[in-house]
């Protein structure tokens, strides 16, 4: 339990996965990097419909997320695709990135590129350059206390709450920082007394926190990502077909009919409080690196909650 | 005048014969994409909808499915669902079922886990592949065409060259008794008064002026004027000033005939003739929705240039300049840009441009299908937006 193992980095980060990043600005530049995904199948990326014609509060989010989520701990480096029409926000949006990081980060333009094929050789240039720079990093002793865990349920957990109780506790006691969607704020203010509110997607300076939730599961999962996350744990009820490109999905079934059935679905099965050391030992082995079921399954999903209508 | 296209059992005229991986919900999104990485002759998209929706909101998803799974371009669809979604897959494939489709219904739940699922829905993808050389394309008169037109990345030139040679399109399309849809209600703001005078009827003209105020409405409940958003940056940057004037530059790409009928997104037309759809500005929101509607075909003009694409729809890309079209080849289809450097008339470029469509309905692959362009987007009127 001791002996965790992640990514130091130069700004003092840690990183319990050490990937490549692309995040297309806007809905236009998914295809970019689909592609470079399908060469580089060391590529994490995102897709998503987004980035054009929003307004408001709700574009303000967006920008947060994709900042936040181009700067997580757990990428060595993050390549940001726009296509050209709101290049004036991209580059924007990469310069005030680039302040509060010290993660390599580029943006291609694909209008500047001269198209979908002229923008996808530019961005696996530099990505080549960056696996190489990525894999010469090998891990290193880590302390619980560097690492945030979101640890998640599907609804209500069906009167599971205990079990969600005894999970927080004991990652509060291990020292881990811990942040959960609004639905188990008790929960966690049972561990945490004075555990602050944040807005989805947000990070806090707290040891713990609660983030506001998403209007499904994968919004959330993709919000406790924004938020810093370095794993979520996500205790179901029913299978689920969804991880993260960035940060590690643990999934444990809390109804034995659902595991046995779904079995391979999931990282394991929780029946009562006696499971959760069971949990913890997971989780130190998979922060180490060891691969989650949606990790193998290459389950990588991303939605983004969106809090204003498209214009 | 007549294309050689494929005929449905429903009566319905695709152009296109896909087997589609039909994901209803983002819980089956990776399913998906594992079924077409081992069936690359079909076809899929990314979907972040689908669960945990309600009211209208989820009805308009559900037009959305229904539309697609329906769509005369598509031969086959395999309908991916998690199980647990809030609505009755079973009716979905038994409506593309009547639409004439090869229909299978996969779902986590029911086939026992992630890796069954795409198991089942590689076989049912493989069977369609096979069998889908069945439909043939036939001669078919061009009244069953339905156009979508569509502008992104504007700039000074799209309603000088670009959009006026859609128009010609269009009325072109509507001359032989097809039907042509203008959308992106956004950029109708400003021109509304303009659109309405050519609506059929009085109910109609109502409708256009209705569904303009109830996108301004919209964006006012953000507390937010909507000329923030619109023009765009980039709109900017290519010469325009005021989203009145892109709005009049938009307007052009649906000529001059009269209006029918006005629907809602991801509505299926009931008039010949131009017809407007409501649907936002956002280029893939908008193309979905008007595929949905059951577009066989989109006109997509661009200033800036733009490379996206439809899953299951052939889109043409047109510069509005000739700088974009030659900087952008890879994927744009037509220059009008040639009306700004004096080449041609706008009637010459828009016969031009008419005569590609042609050859697109008839099999040419456009850009956005060589390279695999399958842009996909819900416009969401609920949580999350």
């Amino acid at each position: 339990m001791n002996t965790l193992a992640a990514y130091r980095r130069a700004d003092g980060q840690v990183g319990v996965r050490n990937h490549l990043f692309t995040l297309p600005a806007v809905v236009c530049a998914n295809q970019v990097a689909i592609d470079v995904a399908r060469r580089l199948p060391r590529l994490k990326y995102i897709e998503h419909q987004h980035g054009c014609a929003q307004i408001g509060a709700d574009l303000l989010q967006t920008r947060r997320v994709f900042a936040r989520l181009a700067l997580h701990p757990n990428v060595y480096a993050s390549m940001f695709v726009s296509l050209g029409c709101e290049a004036v926000v991209a580059k924007k949006l990469v310069a005030d990135t680039q302040k509060n990081a010290h993660k390599p980060l580029e943006l291609v333009v694909i209008q500047d590129a001269g198209g979908t094929l002229a923008a996808e050789q530019q961005v696996e240039a530099w990505l080549q350059q960056r696996i190489q720079e990525a894999d010469a990093l090998v891990r290193e002793p880590v302390a619980w206390s560097d690492i945030t865990v979101g640890v998640m349920g599907d609804a209500d957990l069906a009167g599971r709450g205990a079990v969600m109780t005894s999970i927080l506790q004991a990652l509060s006691d291990l020292g881990a920082r811990l942040v959960v969607p609004a639905r188990h704020a008790d929960a966690l203010r049972r561990v945490a007394d004075d555990a602050p509110h944040s807005a989805w997607g947000d990070g806090s300076g707290a040891r713990a926190w609660v983030m506001e939730e998403g209007s499904n599961a994968l919004e959330t999962a993709t919000g406790l990502t924004a938020a810093g996350a370095h794993l979520i744990v996500h205790l179901a009820d029913r299978p689920h077909g969804f991880g993260t490109p960035l940060a590690p999905v643990v999934r444990w079934s809390i109804n034995e009919q659902v595991y046995n059935r779904f079995y391979d679905d999931f990282d394991g099965q929780l029946v009562d409080e006696l499971d959760v050391p069971r949990l913890m030992e997971q989780l130190s082995r998979v922060i180490s690196g060891q691969e989650t079921a949606a990790e193998q399954m290459g389950m990588d999903d991303f939605a983004l909650y969106r809090i204003g209508p498209t214009v | 005048m007549e294309i050689q296209a494929y005929v449905r059992a429903d009566g319905r005229v695709g152009v296109r014969n896909h087997v589609l991986i039909l994901p209803v919900s983002y819980e089956v999104n990776q399913i998906a994409d594992r079924i077409v990485r081992q069936v690359p002759e079909a076809v899929t998209f990314r979907n972040q909808h689908g669960i945990d929706q309600t009211g209208a909101d989820l009805e308009q998803t559900l037009r959305v499915y229904e539309g697609f799974a329906t769509h005369p371009n598509v031969f086959g669809v395999v309908i991916l669902g998690w199980g647990h979604e809030p609505y009755d897959l079973p009716s979905l494939a038994a409506r593309a079922e009547a639409a004439g489709k090869q229909v299978e219904l996969v779902t986590i739940e029911q086939v026992g886990g992630m890796r069954r699922a795409i198991e089942r829905g590689v076989l049912a993808a493989q069977r369609f592949v096979a069998e889908r050389g069945k439909a043939q394309r036939q001669p078919v008169p061009l009244s069953s065409i339905i156009l979508g037109t569509e502008c992104g990345g504007s700039d000074a030139c799209s309603g000088i060259s670009g959009n006026p040679a859609l128009g010609v399109v269009s009325d072109l399309l509507v001359a032989t008794g097809g039907t042509s849809i203008l959308s992106e209600t956004t950029e109708l703001i400003g021109a509304e008064h303009l659109l309405a005078e050519r609506a059929v009827s009085p109910e109609v003209a109502e409708r256009i002026l209705f569904i303009v105020r109830r996108i301004e409405e919209n964006a006012m409940k953000m507390g937010v004027d909507i000329r923030g958003a619109q023009p765009a940056p980039g709109n900017i940057e290519g010469g325009i000033t005021t989203i009145e004037e892109k709005s009049l530059g938009c307007i052009h790409k649906a000529g001059t005939a009269p209006i029918r009928e006005v629907v809602e997104y991801a509505e299926r037309p009931s008039e010949k003739g131009l017809v407007i759809m409501d649907t936002p500005g956002h280029d893939i929101e908008q193309l979905t929705g008007m595929v949905a509607g059951g577009a066989q075909i989109v006109i997509f003009t661009t200033g800036r240039g733009t490379p996206t694409g439809c899953p299951i729809a052939p889109v043409i890309k047109v510069a509005t300049n000739t700088f974009t079209y030659q900087r952008m080849k890879d994927n744009i289809d037509f220059n009008a840009g040639t009306v700004i450097d004096g080449e041609e008339t706008v009637e010459q470029a828009g016969r031009r441009l008419f005569q590609l469509m042609l050859e697109v309905l008839n099999g040419a692959q456009t850009k956005a299908e060589i390279l695999g362009h399958r842009e996909f987007g819900i416009y969401r009127i609920g949580q999350s937006l």
